[in-house]
């Protein structure tokens, strides 16, 4: 047994609620029957709480009254199995949602996977690898910065140069599921409203901060993103993609002040509804689902999510009929895309894949099942490719944009 | 013993000795459990700033107390959201064991420094005690029946989810038998107002020395394992007694109020 015995801190990124966390939890065993993790892997050593007293154990060996009295003792091999278990988490929140404690697990693990990173476990080639790129490109694909804003050169729609309203696109949104910045930016449009759009927008830093990469990058990504909306005047900034409004809402104001609000897209486009001056007047016949993405719905475990606004939207088409699947709002099942697995765990990510939320979507017996996230809509139609299935997955503000 | 004079002895049956043991393991279990707690609590302390600002060890200790006598925390109502019977058992053990606690701080006053129970007080409190031993047995037998017999594929149970339950059930059960040998022995006018008492005291019927000898046996491993419980407790899961309902109330102001399963 390889023994760590100093320089050891296990609880440097933890704040003090985490720590009371960590003890809260009485291994009642609730948060192991929503893991969608446990659920595609039936691995029932690696659940939430299992990674939570495994790593109170650790922390009580490391900074405890026995390790005040022996010293710190931790046998590195458990450490970096229990590193690899806890990359294997979507971050979707289910389980913080459900424990009887309240412990907030979707903040607790990218601070873990923080300490741990900085141990040297964990990811570490990927994550570097990760992080290389977004110096270059300022995108955690590896394309081009030129392509960033095709999608809003080919729409013929000109945002304003300044405006108190930014639309923040995110880099799914300009590189991948354009449909859903195209859709948002319809419907402002549409309802005249006045809006700008940050055009040299760099990675809000998600990627790499969910990871537990707290290197400077992540620092720069973020103080550009600031900069650039302050410059633009802008006042209330919306992303789109619920990750980068989950990073934005909570995790940038720990790197600097932000001189701006943070609201959902949604939230805008819904009170865009409410108040009359977005109506969609192209009626839709059938019925339709909603699948709510996890860090929309469940926020950053703070709860202060987006989940009644894109419903006010969907049923404010004519004729159309919203019915819910079996799991949704806070319990919405996670398709496996979140919380940096795709590149920690492709694998794993890839044996997620989402079936649980075709199949009840499906069992609603709607034609449509719309989402709000662009991983989700990513792998959802991964999916749909590999089992045929009816029905059709389409982003919310894509599909209400069709219907303006 | 007539009505007006009924009373709790506390060391009836125990020798001077004895007492002098119990003194000197309590004195020992009283500074293991402050040495675990303050450990424990000051592993807290050294978080990064939160919503908890710069707590201290005693403001979170405060905070543990104000907690724990907040709705969320005192009705469990996170667990209620949940299933219900997950409520009724966590209701039984938390109502059980602090009626049992509190108890046991008021005989502690009575027996050093007030006599106050004493006749009717003495039988409301007889009662009150005897119903919140019954309720934490009760919640302590759904939870084992929970882990053992109704299981779930997502129950998994380790050795320190089944120490602590039979632990708690193996002192409850010895502090009923240790009540059942004395109101057998005594036979106080109306069964000392412990109805759980009197039922076990059918099974201690027999007379004599060999019951007395029985009782500081039982007694003696009731306070043992009372102690162990009590030491080993900030060393182990059980610390979430302190923890759980700092938790719980900072959950409340999440989600819009609770959550839960379903």
């Amino acid at each position: 047994m390889e023994v760590c015995k100093v320089g050891v801190d296990l609880i440097k990124h933890l704040t003090k609620r985490q720590l009371v966390e960590l003890d809260a939890c009485v291994h009642c065993g609730e948060c192991v029957g929503w893991c969608p993790v446990v659920d595609t892997s039936n691995n029932y050593q690696n659940t939430p709480m299992d990674k939570i007293t495994d790593y109170r154990s650790f922390v009580q060996v490391a900074h405890g009254l026995r390790a005040k009295i022996f010293g710190p003792s931790i046998d590195r091999e458990k450490l970096k199995q229990f590193a690899d278990d806890v990359y294997k988490c979507t971050t979707c929140g289910r389980c913080g949602v459900v424990c009887p404690v309240g412990i907030n697990c979707q903040e607790l693990w990218p601070d873990i996977r923080a300490t741990l990173l900085e141990m040297g476990f964990g990811p570490k080639e990927r994550i570097d690898s990760l992080r290389e790129v977004l110096e270059r490109k300022h995108n955690p694909f590896d394309l081009p910065r030129e392509d960033r804003n095709k999608w809003l050169k080919e729409l013929e729609i000109n945002p304003e140069p300044r405006a108190k309203f930014a639309f923040f696109t995110g880099c799914e949104l300009a590189y991948r599921t354009k449909g859903m910045a195209i859709g948002a930016v319809k419907a402002l449009t549409a309802a005249n409203e006045e809006f700008t759009i940050f055009e040299d927008e760099y990675c809000c830093g998600f990627p790499l901060y969910v990871l537990g990469d707290r290197s400077e990058e992540v620092k720069s990504e973020i103080l550009h993103n600031v900069e650039g909306l302050k410059a633009m005047g802008a006042e209330v900034v919306a992303p789109y993609c619920p990750c980068c409004f989950a990073v934005m809402k909570h995790i940038w104001k720990n790197y600097v002040e932000i001189p701006f609000k943070v609201v959902h897209i949604l939230e805008v486009v819904a009170d865009l509804v409410e108040s009359g001056r977005l109506k969609f007047t192209k009626p839709f016949s059938g019925k339709v689902t909603y699948h709510d993405p996890c860090y929309l719905s469940r926020g950053w475990g703070d709860g202060a999510g987006v989940i009644e606004q894109p419903r006010r939207i969907i049923n404010a088409i004519p004729g159309i009929e919203l019915v819910e699947m079996e799991h949704n709002r806070l319990h919405s099942r996670c398709p496996g895309s979140g919380g940096g697995l795709r590149r920690s765990n492709p694998e794993l990510s890839e044996e997620m894949a989402g079936y649980f939320i075709v199949k009840e979507a499906e069992a609603t017996g709607a034609k449509v099942l719309l989402t709000a996230c662009p991983a989700v809509n990513e792998r959802l139609n991964y999916v749909k490719s590999k089992n045929k299935t009816k029905l059709e997955i389409v982003d919310v503000l894509d599909f209400a944009a069709n219907q303006i | 013993m007539l009505v007006d004079q009924a009373t709790r002895e506390v060391f009836w049956n125990i020798p001077a000795q004895m007492q002098v043991f119990f003194y000197l393991a309590a004195g020992l279990t009283v500074l293991v459990f402050i040495a675990g707690f303050l450990g424990r609590i000051s592993i807290w302390t050294k978080g990064k700033e939160d919503e908890f600002g710069r707590f201290g060890r005693l403001d979170f200790i405060r905070l543990a107390v104000t907690s724990f006598f907040s709705p969320d925390c005192i009705l469990a109502r996170r667990s209620f959201s949940i299933a219900a019977y997950r409520g009724v058992m966590l209701l039984f053990i938390i109502w059980g064991f602090t009626t049992l606690f509190a108890g046991t701080a008021l005989l502690t006053i009575d027996h050093y420094a007030i006599k106050f129970l004493q006749g009717s007080v003495y039988f409301v409190y007889s009662l009150a005690l005897d119903a919140a031993g019954a309720l934490l047995l009760t919640g302590v037998l759904v939870a084992l029946l929970r882990r053992y017999l109704v299981r779930s594929v997502s129950m998994v149970t380790s050795y320190e989810d089944s120490l602590f339950l039979f632990l708690l059930l193996a002192i409850l059960l010895l502090g009923f038998s240790i009540e059942g040998i004395r109101i057998s022995a005594l036979k106080p006018e109306d069964f000392d107002y412990s109805p759980v008492g009197f039922l076990f005291s059918k099974i201690f019927g027999f007379e004599g020395d060999s019951l007395l000898a029985l009782y500081r046996l039982l007694w003696t491993a009731h306070f043992a394992l009372a102690f162990v419980f009590i030491a080993y407790l900030p060393f182990s899961k059980m610390f979430h007694l302190f923890a759980a309902q700092i938790t719980v109330s900072a959950a409340s102001r999440r989600y819009g109020g609770l959550q839960g399963g379903r």
